[in-house]
């Protein structure tokens, strides 16, 4: 770890001792770098997180350049997650970066996610969203999930098997299943909404490695940035949630059935 | 009984709460949207589309959505705090 980079941080109680040594020996696993994945990966890579996995099959567009500031007018057209890993690795060469340019489906999710201590949604897919759940429930891995919309956003802290999970929260998937971007694909969203939103996700899984999160596992953090208040929502777990409750219908790959 | 609107919901219903006594007749979810519908129209505006729950926005009742507890045959009472909540997908 070179001398220094981490001089402004290492006097805080919780990164003094022992707590920089925690982050970098962190796995984490992004899925998704995007709008939120862009402010996510950069502060998670600032701070110290030593070991990123990142996931996105996309390639960078035109359209994603008023959010998505790891990537530059160069890089239209290439992979995200491929150029996000380039552009981290300029910032830090110590990083230890896993790419996996690949479309997240029941098939590889296992192997995508398996090995995480920590992952971190930042998807544009509702689906996807469940599969992450129901994975990362049943590898009992927590995970940091986080959406926008517009000038809004939330995030949440999932520890599966004890927090409510996004089943819990949403509702079961054929209560929204519509097709892959049906909704999201051209969703309005002002470009520092993300920003917040990912930059939030990244403070929170900073917490949560350094064990000194207060977030509330389960519950939501709604953040309004026309007025800038952040609103908890509560959320009780499920007893007969179809992911962790004790029902758990998921079994044999049958999501949602 | 207590209800709360998220973000683009507070706004466009004007108000982040609002405090309301059940009328005896009003038992569950839907008799509460149609109330909404007929006294409070920036906050029907927000949340129901021609009188129905709109499909962007969903309800907690006390920290349980309400698909698993009846959906909007869902029982309330006037100790109940009901979130309505807007889907927020986008990554």
């Amino acid at each position: 770890m070179p001398e220094g980079r981490y001089d402004r941080q290492l006097g805080l109680p919780e990164l003094g001792n022992g707590g920089q040594q925690k982050l970098a020996a962190a796995h984490i696993t992004v899925v998704g770098a995007g709008g939120l994945g862009s402010s996510l990966l950069f502060s998670l890579a600032g701070i110290g997180v030593k070991n990123l996995r990142i996931i996105d099959h996309d390639t960078v567009s035109l359209t994603n350049l008023n959010r998505q500031f790891l990537y530059t007018p160069a890089d239209i057209g290439l992979n995200k997650a491929e150029q996000a890993a380039s552009r981290l690795a300029a910032y830090d060469p110590d990083l230890k970066l896993e790419v996996f340019a690949k479309k997240v489906d029941e098939t590889n999710i296992y192997e995508l996610i398996e090995g995480s201590d920590l992952v971190i949604i930042c998807v544009d897919s509702a689906n996807i969203r469940y599969l992450l759940n129901e994975t990362c429930c049943r590898l009992g891995i927590s995970y940091i999930d986080g959406a926008v919309n517009a000038f809004y956003g939330y995030i949440s802290y999932i520890i599966p098997r004890s927090s409510a999970c996004y089943v819990c929260q949403n509702g079961p998937l054929h209560h929204v299943d519509r097709p892959e971007g049906s909704r999201t694909g051209t969703a309005m969203v002002l470009g520092t909404a993300p920003a917040v939103i990912g930059s939030m996700q990244a403070q929170l899984a900073a917490s949560v490695i350094l064990g000194c999160s207060q977030a509330v596992p389960g519950n939501r953090y709604y953040y309004n940035g026309k007025d800038q208040s952040i609103d908890m929502v509560r959320h009780q777990r499920d007893p007969d949630c179809s992911c962790c409750g004790t029902a758990d219908l998921y079994k044999d790959g049958e999501m949602g059935k | 009984m207590i209800i709360r609107f998220l973000t683009q919901l507070a706004d466009k219903a004007g108000t982040k709460e609002l405090e309301l006594k059940l009328e005896q007749d009003i038992t569950d979810v839907r008799g509460l949207l149609n109330r909404l519908a007929k006294d409070h129209s920036s906050v029907a505006g927000a949340v129901l589309s021609q009188g129905d729950l709109a499909e962007d926005v969903y309800i907690l009742i006390n920290g349980r959505h309400i698909s698993a507890l009846g959906g909007l045959d869902s029982l309330i009472s006037d100790s109940d705090v009901l979130v309505f909540v807007p889907v927020t997908e986008a990554g």
